[in-house]
């Protein structure tokens, strides 16, 4: 009787070869995948999170920056003031609350800039660089630090309204 | 009658599954195409964690640019007539008072310098009539150190006035 191959498929030993070929490809490579896709994923978070942070830092600071005169020369008008928020005398402010970043508009609304915010600290100055928290219509400039996962940034926000004084 | 003859269904199939040869020839076309792929993403995680350093840099030049204009007007444009007292002077100059501020950017590597013109005119050029030369150009900048090793500055000017002329 004679026999007709009919599948041509792999031998055991082709199989075995690809096999261990294909391993050892793998070994070598995945862990080069795996470890640039993490930090792929972890650099793109990070970008994210500077992108929100920068935003709400420069939101902050404009507020501060445009911080209305007061009723007495040299001074801002302060309608209440803390360390994690402030309201001007013409409606505008910012606080944190629950972890949003709220700015007030002079209308009286507010609007949530950032959420997952950890931390807002506004430190006062007066014009010779001493804290002025409870003095605040005295403040010159305001010195702010936000931070949200790890990452935090300060600036510096001059209130325009006392310029040359 | 319609309907296939039962001998139809005994068709000899030819199935014929990879050769070793055309296997290796997958794996090395796999292999050709992985690292570029893996040094696709290193880089774009390289640009990324650059475009996050840049971010943040820009805010700590706004930061000392906003500490330099409240101190002008404050105190004059005088005070910037000595570059170096104003930046060192020990416990006083500008570095000391925004050692709070530089702090989160500092620890990032990031370094700032500080250049201070000498009286000039509107136009930026040092006037013949020295009752033209009111202002001061004052660059912040922002040293950037990259993932490719190399130091990016990133230069921010603005032109201060006497506040009270």
């Amino acid at each position: 009787m004679k026999w007709v191959r009919l599948q041509h498929g792999f031998t055991l030993l082709e199989a075995l070869v690809t096999t261990i070929v294909l391993g050892v490809i793998a070994g070598v490579t995945l862990p080069l995948i795996s470890s640039s896709t993490d930090v792929y994923a972890a650099s793109t978070m990070a970008s994210k999170l500077v992108d929100e942070l920068t935003f709400s830092m420069d939101r902050v600071v404009k507020v501060l920056r445009e911080a209305p005169p007061g009723n007495i020369p040299e001074t801002i008008g302060v309608a209440s003031a803390s360390s994690n928020g402030v309201q001007f005398t013409d409606g505008t402010g910012c606080r944190l609350e629950n972890g949003e970043l709220l700015v007030r508009n002079s209308d009286g609304t507010e609007g949530i800039v950032a959420t997952g915010i950890d931390s807002l600290e506004l430190r006062y100055r007066a014009s010779d660089g001493t804290d002025s928290i409870f003095t605040p219509e005295t403040t010159q400039r305001f010195e702010i630090e936000v931070s949200s996962s790890g990452l935090l940034l300060r600036s510096v926000a001059f209130c325009r309204s006392r310029y040359g004084s | 009658m319609s309907g296939r003859h039962p001998k139809q269904y005994f068709k000899r199939v030819s199935r014929q599954g990879f050769s070793l040869i055309e296997a290796v020839l997958i794996v090395l076309m796999i292999s050709i195409a992985v690292p570029p792929s893996i040094a696709m993403m290193t880089e774009a995680s390289r640009n990324q964690a650059d475009r996050v350093l840049l971010a943040i840099a820009m805010s700590y030049a706004q930061a000392l640019a906003d500490q330099v204009s409240a101190d002008v007007s404050v105190n004059g444009l005088d005070i910037l007539a000595d570059e170096n007292l104003y930046l060192n002077a020990g416990g006083t100059g500008l570095w000391a008072r925004v050692s709070w501020v530089s702090a989160p950017y500092v620890s990032r590597n990031l370094t700032a310098s500080i250049e201070i013109s000498e009286l000039i005119d509107y136009q930026g050029v040092v006037s013949a009539d020295p009752a033209s030369n009111l202002f001061r150009m004052v660059t912040v900048t922002i040293g950037v150190p990259m993932t490719d090793g190399q130091l990016l500055d990133v230069p921010v000017s603005m032109m201060l006035g006497e506040p009270n002329p």
